[in-house]
């Protein structure tokens, strides 16, 4: 270029250009555009080559050469910060390199009217009146520039802190988004995971979403377009009362939650679980109800088939109830016409028995030992039996109770043991005894059985004394199967040979005996027969002894 | 005047120990003996009158059982103030009231030993049914032998 003219129109080209260079760098990024520097641009060689030398005198000239200064300076920073990535802040300088190559452009236009016009120095008064005029012109226009430079500025700095605050909440939204994303997820995740159905119920719009499960849950495919209709359609007709109360009281407590059938379309029933929860507005009013659905059919069914077979395990328990109580019924039955039937052949065994004795007169001794013998044997039979037959007679299920004064039974029994209490020898003692509730025959023979016991086994030598006491006690400090209340507790102690306390338990068991037969006659029925009494009477019958030293029976029996 | 016993049992046993002790305690006393309680009820009717001293009466026969008899002998006239001794294996209290109050005179639980029944027997032939046209009070009722 020939440095001494400078083609004005190309320079302004030239900086259009260098606007659209730098446009293209900082928004498309085009890093390989090359911007001149301000000495090496063709204005920039024009300005040192020339122009400050040259027209020097011309204020606008030095004025053009600090713009144009300027605005590569500030197109050189931009280009930097937008190297270094801060792309905003680069974009946001354009404006005013815009506003600086727009004030170079009218810079440029006075420094070529003045240059045109005042070639000379003599044609410059005239010129310069003219010039004076734009002069202050251009004054006022590069002022109205400067403020409306200044205006865009500090709306461009407004605009970018804007931005900036913007981008900050836009970080911050990201990353609330992200939280709730994840939230969601994770959310989904345990809907997906605990089976739920969800359901978004909008209650001022009557607007009802439901999750793809919850449509399944209620015999749908997942991809139905199904109403809320539809859904309380498919609930079985006798759990709508129970949806309805459920909702009912959603509204008054906020919660949500009833179980109910639902008739899949196949007419299976499946069973479902419902829970919700009402938001409300400011204003206290319901807005939306969010809930989950889960289909609990299999814990139904569980604990359903739980209960079938509980019932099914007591009934069969019922049953064989039954059968065992028949079969003892049937037991004692036997046992009762076998022992009263053995009664018979027994008898005759014994008459004849007598018949022989008391006739044949040609038996020796030794016969005579054998038929003792035989009638002993017999007599133990028929003791047998008796016993037998009296223990199945305390199975019988339907007794006669009555309130009986215990004393009078006591002289009763007595009075059929008179004989052998005299034969011993034996003093009785009792203290007044109370009227009881008791099954009059049974009650005889328990203190028949318990008396003869106390006769029978002796201490040698030791006159037999019986002592009997009454008093009353607490159930529960007798046994843990006593109920509440009070007992009737009755005591019966003797003198004779007692027993080992570790038989105070076996002693009240059928055919149980201490003794040898040839020492003590007996059938090991006697103290079983009373025990069965006790439990007839809901009452209890312990023993103590110790041998030599007597023993003692009582008898508790429920006031 | 000789004696006229009856005696119902359907028990062999039984019938040849009671003629022996009666035999034994009376030479002279006659026995009629019915094997259960319709062939007791056709010999009365054959032989009534004149009624016979005492009736023995088993309670568990086939046919017709002691119970039946005791009641039809009560209704019918001629048959009505014969007195009836029960003789039974059964001591149950349960026999005992219902034949008491059937309006039988006597209870005789079939006893174990020879002696016994012959003793048993001894009381009721020594009994003045002239004198003894009442009941006896319950506690008498059963004979002690």
């Amino acid at each position: 270029m020939d440095l001494s003219t400078l083609d004005f129109a190309q320079a302004r080209t030239k900086h259009i250009l260098f606007k659209t260079q730098l446009r293209s760098i900082l928004y498309h990024g085009q890093t390989d555009q090359h911007v001149s520097s301000h000495t090496t641009c063709a204005l920039g060689e024009w300005i040192y080559g020339l122009a400050l030398a040259a027209y020097g005198s011309i204020p606008e000239v030095v004025e053009l050469e600090k713009v144009h200064r300027d605005m590569h300076l500030a197109a050189a920073q931009l280009i930097d910060l937008y190297q270094q990535g801060r792309v905003e802040e680069a974009r946001a300088g354009f404006t005013s390199v815009e506003i600086m190559a727009a004030n170079l452009i009218m810079l440029l236009s006075v420094v070529e009217n003045t240059i045109d016009s005042g070639q000379t120095g003599s044609d410059r008064t005239g010129a310069s009146e003219r010039l004076t005029i734009s002069y202050e012109e251009l004054q006022q226009l590069r002022k109205i520039l400067h403020d409306l430079d200044e205006r865009i500025s500090e709306e461009t700095m407004q605009t970018l802190r804007a931005r900036e605050k913007a981008m900050a909440n836009e970080r911050k939204f990201q990353h609330s988004l992200m939280q709730i994303q994840v939230a969601e997820q994770r959310l989904r995740l345990a809907v997906e995971a605990s089976d739920m159905g969800t359901f978004d119920w909008d209650l001022e719009n009557q607007e009802f979403y439901s999750s793809p499960r919850l449509v399944e849950i209620f015999g749908f495919s997942a991809n139905d377009v199904v109403t809320h209709q539809q859904l309380i359609a498919a609930l079985h007709p006798g759990d709508l009362p129970i949806r309805e109360r459920a909702i009912r009281t959603s509204f008054a407590t906020g919660g949500l939650s009833y179980e109910a059938r639902v008739v899949w379309p196949d007419s299976t029933v499946h069973w479902v679980r419902v829970h919700g929860k009402i938001v409300h507005n400011t204003d206290k009013k319901p807005l939306r109800m969010y809930g989950t659905v889960i289909d609990i059919t299999q814990q139904k069914t569980f604990t359903e088939s739980l209960e079938i077979k509980v019932k099914e395990r007591t009934a069969e328990l019922e049953k064989s109830n039954n059968a065992l109580q028949k079969s003892n019924e049937e037991l004692a039955q036997f046992a009762f016409v076998a022992s009263h039937d053995l009664q018979e052949p027994l008898r005759k065994i014994q008459t004849f028995a007598t018949r022989i004795h008391a006739t044949e007169t040609a038996l020796t001794d030794r016969g005579k030992d054998y038929f003792r013998r035989m009638q002993q044997a017999s007599m133990q039979m028929q003791q047998l039996i008796a016993d037998v037959l009296s223990y199945s007679r305390m199975n019988a299920t339907e007794q006669h109770v009555e309130v009986l004064e215990l004393g009078g039974l006591l002289a009763k029994v007595q009075e059929q043991l008179s004989e052998r209490i005299e034969t011993v020898g034996a003093t009785i003692e009792a203290d007044a005894l109370p009227a009881m509730k008791v099954i009059p025959y049974q009650f005889e023979q328990l203190l028949s059985n318990i008396l003869s016991n106390a006769l029978k086994y002796i201490k040698p030598g030791v006159p037999p004394r019986v002592v009997i006491t009454a008093d009353t006690v607490q159930g529960k400090a007798i046994d843990s199967s006593a109920v509440e209340g009070m007992y009737h507790r009755i005591t019966i102690t003797d003198n004779g040979i007692g027993f080992d306390p570790q038989y105070s338990e076996r002693i009240f068991q059928v055919f149980q005996r201490l003794h040898g037969k040839n020492e003590y006659e007996g059938t090991g029925i006697g103290l079983a027969i009373c025990k069965k009494i006790m439990d007839n009477h809901h009452g209890f019958i312990t023993a103590a002894g110790e041998p030599g030293r007597g023993a003692t029976f009582t008898i508790y029996l429920p006031m | 005047m000789a004696q006229r016993f009856f005696l119902a049992d359907d028990d062999d046993d039984d019938r040849l120990l009671f003629e022996d002790a009666l035999r034994e305690l009376s030479a002279d006393a006659s026995l009629t003996v019915a094997t259960d309680g319709v062939d007791l009820m056709e010999k009365l009717e054959e032989t009534v009158p004149p009624p016979p001293s005492v009736i023995f009466l088993d309670i568990n026969m086939p046919r017709k059982n002691g119970f039946e008899c005791l009641t039809e002998m009560k209704q019918i006239e001629k048959f009505r103030d014969i007195p009836v001794v029960i003789f039974s294996t059964s001591n149950e209290d349960s026999t005992i009231d219902r034949t008491y109050h059937e309006g039988a005179n006597f209870y005789i639980h079939k006893p174990r030993s020879f002696e016994k029944l012959k003793s048993a027997i001894q009381q009721i032939i020594a009994i003045d049914w002239s004198l003894q046209t009442m009941q006896p009070s319950k506690e008498k009722y059963v004979l002690h032998f």
